[in-house]
């Protein structure tokens, strides 16, 4: 187990407290117990050589400057939900941001809040909604953390009709780079309220984020302003229960629908309609079949091997979910009304579920919440999920069909649960379908024994985004994925190799996530 | 072999322009700046050509300065801050490449107009997002450049908009393509796989389209664009808001906007609103707020129907009254002058003939304190209230608002064009104390508006020197002097 110096350690102790600091082996442990996206299989990552605790931005910057200073690499995370959060090799230095929980400003008329790292977005939807605005939710759930899925990491929102893309709702930033050195984006950095994240000039925010983040290897983002969105129903819902047994009551303002489509073809087509029709607050891809796995994954087992209803579910496999939502009634009828002459055009079926009696549940869970992760995993204990480029939604619904294909393959093999192989799910962004995305999610067991075979369909997933056109997507994302994709992508790798070596001059951040300086790429 | 043989084999000598009194208008504009006159001018007609133009200055260390609009300019980015400098001008660069309905977006070269591209895509029942009444030979690839803002906040998500992925030549000479449409895949094969190059992010890590945007050419040359557009409304409805006080349009604003109603949706004050219409002042209300609604495919009546009853409630909550007709300005005529590019002479210049345009970011809950303090300095420097246009445009769905001061005045007077250079610079540092954020640099305030940011200063000079390190793009602009 490699340990820091102890003069580092004095000083890491200095910086933010003794209290704040651990070397205990135990501690240690728990940082390092890391299964979830754990890419090499396994349930560990490496462990830290010690974690810091900082309650400020000076602390943070003390922390990278003590780093630089002793030429020890650092990874910080903010709630740690999954392993890209953790070191890449031992010896390295753990920022654990959870001291850093602050909604600094929530401003309701401008639709933006000022958050710290360790705000999870259900803190941040909850103070939200009593002023009637929401923030977007990636899928992995409300328990993650709104700044770092804008800055550091990646994600989509099943409301981002309505709420956006996490990468896109920053606004001013404040950045610790690698070297120590405070920058704050936008806005915040000529003494001006969180507002805006561009300028004066050049929009820098495009070093620190592109499609994803660079996983902390970028220094640390203390602190951003967040787009906030409106949101129209109760500000304080009374909610019972937990989890599957959530009963909730809902305004008549707030309609859900199933859509179904006959054919992938015809549910791009409904898609797109609604879309240029400007009516719904989100509309995501959700397959019957989903159903089963998610919420009775033991009777599920049996139930997909019974052909019948294998094939009943695979006659709702081009299914979506579709949230109408206004303070008013008069809007919420125009809205219905289109959604219904829309499916009449387009040959699709749409089902009233607000008249349903789990309706409570259903728009609690999926429509304000997003999907809380605990449910993901319910069908083997874990998950792995693929394609899912920001593409045109034609071609999503094209990665859709692909991915079907080849997830069958593996889930013969059974290196998959067996799920009618899709459970894509994805949906339309920003108000007017304005682009769109379709992932696919796999459900297994870890201790299968089939660890290789899923590393097997991660690479072959990934090569048919290539060879169909599809977009660098979540299969495109893994460390050293850029020594395949930048020689393809007019260098792209080398252009963030020379921004890696312009900010973090000693190498400081951990870059299995991103890309080594442009001297050892081209020396 | 010299510069203008080099540049003659790379375009051809009929896109050489070396005729003195052609190449000194490009040493001063409207923007009360003056520098050197270029060497030459070059028109490029393609990718290859603006490549070999980028290699060959890096070879020769001459500065290059891009300029794809026509007629007068307005804020000094096309002026040389340096001797020996070649202007490349994308006017020739023409295309509309393609105009996709299904995914609203079009791609096209530096030299299309707003006016071009404005018919294209109106043909396929789409529209284009414009900032308010661009001079009709605007390039709309300069305009997404320089982050001009539009006038629906609601199609506005993210300051990028509604630019979506570029083709770059890099201040290095290298190919960049931004967003999904850096690939994998051809244009053509993204095409036929239904790509249409609409998302703006990445490739990767990295969005090269944002750090590009608001450069003002000093990083990189854009060659195309893909640019988002909208259904065009089937029918439209626009409205107008008077009030004595701009504080009394405010909350109704942000409330109309937290229910995503209006398409348009801007304040002018009178001065503006006489500048665009034609329509004396002294008949119009001090402000007035002006919104569109629309119909579109489906039941557009039942749509402008619900909006006006929601609207109407609404306004009735805030002691405000949405009129049809104003004044003499109709509803039905703005609707006409929003939805295209403006005429010549260009709106701004239409009462006094000269102009200068005082802008940058607050929010709408700000404004009124600017517009105060304008005011006061108006009096101070004795310039009349009714020469200061105003001009307050929600971005962002309303996170943000751009704020336009247009100080007009005959600049053939020569001490009402001093005038103006004095007001400029006082308020303009006035507004950057109270929090004004002049997020688009220009004119005598540059130096002003970095001495805010030092922080910033610092990461853009790496920046410069990781795209453009022999410093060949437009030198001198923003905070790149020659220590750079």
């Amino acid at each position: 187990m490699k340990l820091l110096s102890k003069d580092m350690y004095k000083e890491l102790e200095d910086a933010v407290g003794k209290e704040f600091v651990s070397q205990e082996p135990v501690v240690l442990d728990g940082y390092a117990w890391q299964p979830i996206f754990n890419l090499t299989n396994q349930k560990w990552t490496p462990r830290p050589a010690a974690v810091v605790l900082p309650e400020t931005t000076e602390e943070v910057q003390k922390i990278v400057k003590i780093c630089n200073k002793h030429k020890v690499k650092f990874k910080p995370h903010s709630t740690g939900w999954a392993a890209w959060g953790s070191p890449s090799e031992e010896g390295e230095l753990q920022i654990d941001l959870r001291r850093m929980g602050k909604i600094i400003e929530l401003d309701e008329k401008n639709k933006y809040a000022i958050v710290e790292p360790y705000v999870c977005c259900a803190q941040l939807m909850a103070e939200a909604m009593k002023k009637g605005l929401t923030c977007h939710v990636i899928g992995a759930g409300p328990n993650t953390s709104a700044l770092a899925s804008a800055t550091s990491a990646w994600g989509y929102g099943g409301t981002g009709l309505s709420t956006g893309y996490s990468g896109r709702n920053l606004l001013g930033v404040e950045w610790v780079q690698p070297s120590g050195d405070i920058l704050r984006l936008g806005s915040p950095g000529s003494d001006s309220s969180w507002f805006s994240g561009e300028g004066p000039g050049p929009g820098l925010r495009g070093l620190m984020r592109g499609f994803a983040g660079t996983q902390g290897s970028l220094g640390v983002f203390t602190k951003i302003g967040i787009k906030l969105f409106p949101y129209y129903g109760p500000k304080e819902p009374k909610v019972d229960g937990v989890l599957l047994d959530v009963q909730v009551d809902v305004p008549e303002t707030e309609k859900m629908f199933f859509v179904v489509a006959p054919n992938f073809q015809k549910y791009a087509d409904i898609t797109y309609k609604v879309g240029d029709a400007e009516i719904a607050n989100w509309f995501t891809r959700s397959t019957l079949a989903a159903g089963p796995e998610l919420f009775m994954p033991r009777a599920a087992k049996k139930i997909y091997k019974s052909k019948p209803i294998r094939s009943l579910l695979q006659t709702f496999q081009h299914q979506g979910v579709i949230l109408l939502s206004s303070v008013s009634k008069r809007e919420v009828a125009y809205q219905e009304k289109v959604l219904r002459q829309i499916a009449k055009d387009t040959g699709c079926v749409v089902v009233d579920l607000s008249q349903t009696a789990g309706y409570g549940f259903w728009w609690w869970l999926m429509g304000v919440r997003s999907i809380p992760t605990a449910l993901t995993f319910r069908a083997g204990g874990d998950f792995l999920t693929s394609y899912g480029s920001p593409v045109e939604y034609d071609n999503a619904i094209k990665q859709a069909e692909v991915a079907t294909q080849y997830k069958q393959k593996y889930i013969d093999k059974g290196s998959f649960f067996d799920d009618t192989s899709d459970i894509g799910w994805g949906g339309i962004y920003e108000g007017t379908a304005n682009w769109g995305h379709v992932e696919m999610a796999a459900m297994f067991v870890r201790s299968d024994g089939k660890a290789s075979e899923r590393m097997e369909y991660l690479e072959e997933s990934a090569e048919s985004t290539v060879k169909q056109t599809l977009g660098l997507g979540l299969s495109n994302l893994p460390p050293g994925s850029w020594k395949i994709y930048g020689p393809m992508l007019n260098n792209y790798h080398l252009w963030q190799a020379r921004i890696k070596k312009a900010l973090d001059p000693n190498r400081v951040g951990d870059e299995e996530w991103y890309v080594p300086p442009i001297d050892e790429l081209e020396p | 072999m010299g510069t203008k043989e080099d540049l003659i084999q790379i375009v051809g000598s009929d896109n050489v322009v070396t005729d003195k009194c052609i190449l000194e208008t490009f040493r001063s504009d409207l923007s009360f700046h003056e520098g050197e006159t270029p060497e030459y001018i070059v028109k490029p007609k393609s990718f290859d050509e603006v490549q070999r133009i980028v290699w060959l200055a890096n070879e020769k260390g001459f500065p290059l300065v891009p300029c794809s609009s026509g007629g007068e300019r307005f804020k000094g980015t096309t002026i040389p801050e340096t001797k020996g400098a070649v202007v490349v001008d994308f006017s020739s660069m023409k295309k509309i490449v393609r105009v996709d309905r299904r995914n609203k977006v079009a791609m096209v070269e530096p030299g299309v107009t707003f006016a071009e591209l404005q018919a294209a895509v109106e043909k396929e029942g789409l529209r284009l997002e414009m900032p308010l009444l661009p001079k009709p030979e605007k390039s709309v690839v300069a305009s997404l450049l320089e982050r001009e803002p539009t006038t629906c906040p609601k199609y506005n998500w993210d300051a990028i908009d509604p630019l979506c992925c570029l083709e770059l030549v890099l201040g290095t000479g290298d190919k960049f393509v931004t967003g999904n449409a850096a690939g994998p895949g051809t244009l053509e094969q993204q095409w036929a796989a239904k790509q249409a190059q609409k998302v703006s992010m990445g490739p990767a890590q990295t969005d090269i389209g944002r750090i590009i945007q608001g450069s003002q050419g000093t990083l990189g040359l854009a060659t195309w664009a893909t640019i988002k557009l909208e259904v065009k409304p089937s029918i439209q409805k626009c409205y107008l808001v008077p009030a004595n006080d701009l504080e009394d349009l405010i909350m109704f604003t942000y409330k109309m906007l937290w229910r995503k109603l209006p398409d348009h949706c801007l304040i002018l004050n009178n001065i503006n609103l006489s500048a665009i219409t034609g329509v004396d002042h002294s008949g119009l209300p001090p402000w007035v707020l002006v919104y569109t609604i629309s119909g579109l495919e489906y039941f557009p009546e039942d749509r402008i129907s619900y909006m006006e009853e929601e609207i109407y409630e609404m306004a009735s909550g805030f002691n405000v009254q949405p009129v049809q007709k104003l004044g003499g300005v109709s509803g039905d005529k703005l609707i006409g002058l929003l939805n295209k590019p403006g005429k010549a002479p260009y709106w701004k210049q239409s009462l006094k003939g000269g102009v200068k345009e005082l802008f940058f970011l607050t929010t709408l809950d700000k404004s009124s304190e600017f517009v105060t303090i304008m005011h006061q300095k108006a009096v101070s420097h004795n310039f009349p209230k009714e020469n200061t246009g105003i001009y307050i445009q929600p971005i962002r769905h309303g996170t943000g608002c751009h704020m336009s001061f247009n100080l007009m005045a005959d600049f053939n007077n020569a001490e009402e064009k001093d005038k103006v250079k004095i007001l400029y610079d006082d308020a303009g540092k006035a507004f950057l104390e109270m929090g004004g954020f002049f997020s688009r640099p220009h004119g005598t305030l540059v130096d002003a508006i970095y001495s805010k940011c030092p922080d910033t200063v610092l990461a853009l000079k790496k920046v410069k020197n990781i795209f453009d390190p022999k410093g060949v793009m437009n030198p001198g602009k923003l905070c790149f002097g020659e220590e750079v």
